[in-house]
């Protein structure tokens, strides 16, 4: 993979963390450039997602207020779930009420096409936590889109091309 | 209706950083990476210089300490003042007289040019065989020359005059031979 795509992988893994493109733009530079101090070149997506999610931890969550959720453990893997048609702006601020872990559960399964065990492995929790994450975040972006399509009379936006 | 995994999947590979910025940290990496070579290259030639400079010093401290050693033993030897076993007038003549030496016994080219040589006997030098000659100046005054092959770790031993219990030692090297010279005090 060249540099530039494995950066850009590395942007959108933090932008799935921070909910935020400027925390993930300097989130992205300082995982880049720890992952090459530390290792040099050649060292692929998942040093990469592990460094940004260190950092991530360091920098971000300190600050901010822990979130104690009891989250039920699914053994099997959910069901994608159907969602209206719904445009960027609107799809970024879903993302934005997720719970961190939600959205980057998600990032990681439908974005990156990992599967639970290996999001477990990455974030340090079990399997059924993973899946249950998924299903959360899933839920919750399909329930907020029905309810903007709700607002808005049903009409179904087509995201910007 | 799209499902929502689509739909994600679609947003977040629609947002990038700006090629500009993407560029100036793929620079930044490269330009810190030329950096800590920079740093490793200068670090390694330190290191270097500082692993030279000790076994520098180290030999030079391991050559000062055999040298301490030798005029010790060199003039332990003088002071005993020990008559020779063997009266020569020559060099060959005591070497031929001395046939348990390794080594052919020779005058040195460089001084004593003034003494006479009055005979010799065998003694050792850090352990190994050496001739232990009696020579005398033209004032009158004698000297214990000492003569062994020079091989390791006396090879390694530099040129040293020193002082020890009031007597003079002097040590040098020619053709393959180690000598050292004492004058002074004893013979009681």
């Amino acid at each position: 993979m060249e540099d530039l795509d494995l950066l850009q992988a590395g942007y959108r893994y933090a932008l799935s963390l921070t909910g935020n493109s400027a925390e993930a733009e300097d989130l992205a530079q300082q995982g880049w450039l720890r992952l090459h101090e530390r290792y040099g070149a050649g060292k692929g997506r998942g040093a990469l997602f592990t460094t940004v999610r260190r950092l991530f931890v360091d920098r971000y969550r300190r600050s901010r207020r822990v979130e104690l959720v009891a989250i039920e453990d699914l053994q099997h893997e959910p069901e994608d779930v159907a969602m209206p048609q719904t445009d960027w702006v609107d799809l970024e601020r879903l993302l934005a009420g997720l719970r961190e872990k939600e959205r980057e559960a998600l990032y990681l399964h439908a974005v990156e096409g990992y599967t639970a065990a290996e999001i477990g492995d990455l974030t340090e929790q079990s399997r059924g936590t993973v899946l249950s994450l998924i299903y959360r975040a899933r839920l919750k972006l399909a329930s907020g889109a029905s309810g903007l399509g709700a607002v808005a009379g049903g009409a179904s936006k087509e995201p910007p091309r | 209706m799209s499902s929502v995994d689509r739909q994600v999947r679609a947003f977040y590979e629609d947002q990038g950083l700006p090629a500009a910025r993407a560029q100036e940290i793929l620079e930044r990496a490269r330009r810190a990476k030329a950096h800590r070579r920079r740093r490793l290259v200068v670090a390694v030639a330190a290191a270097l210089l500082l692993f030279a400079a000790a076994a520098v010093l180290r030999t030079a401290s391991q050559a000062r300490a055999l040298g301490d050693r030798v005029a010790a033993e060199v003039a332990m030897n003088h002071k005993k003042d020990l008559d020779v076993e063997i009266a020569a007038a020559t060099y060959p003549e005591l070497g031929t007289a001395l046939d348990k030496l390794n080594f052919a016994l020779a005058a040195p080219s460089t001084k004593l040019a003034d003494h006479r040589l009055l005979g010799g006997r065998y003694c050792s030098i850090q352990a190994q065989l050496a001739a232990q000659l009696k020579v005398r100046d033209g004032a009158g005054q004698t000297a214990t020359l000492y003569v062994t092959e020079l091989t390791p770790p006396l090879e390694g031993l530099p040129g040293t005059r020193r002082q020890l219990d009031g007597i003079s030692i002097e040590v040098w090297s020619e053709d393959g031979l180690l000598y050292a010279l004492a004058t002074g005090r004893p013979t009681v």
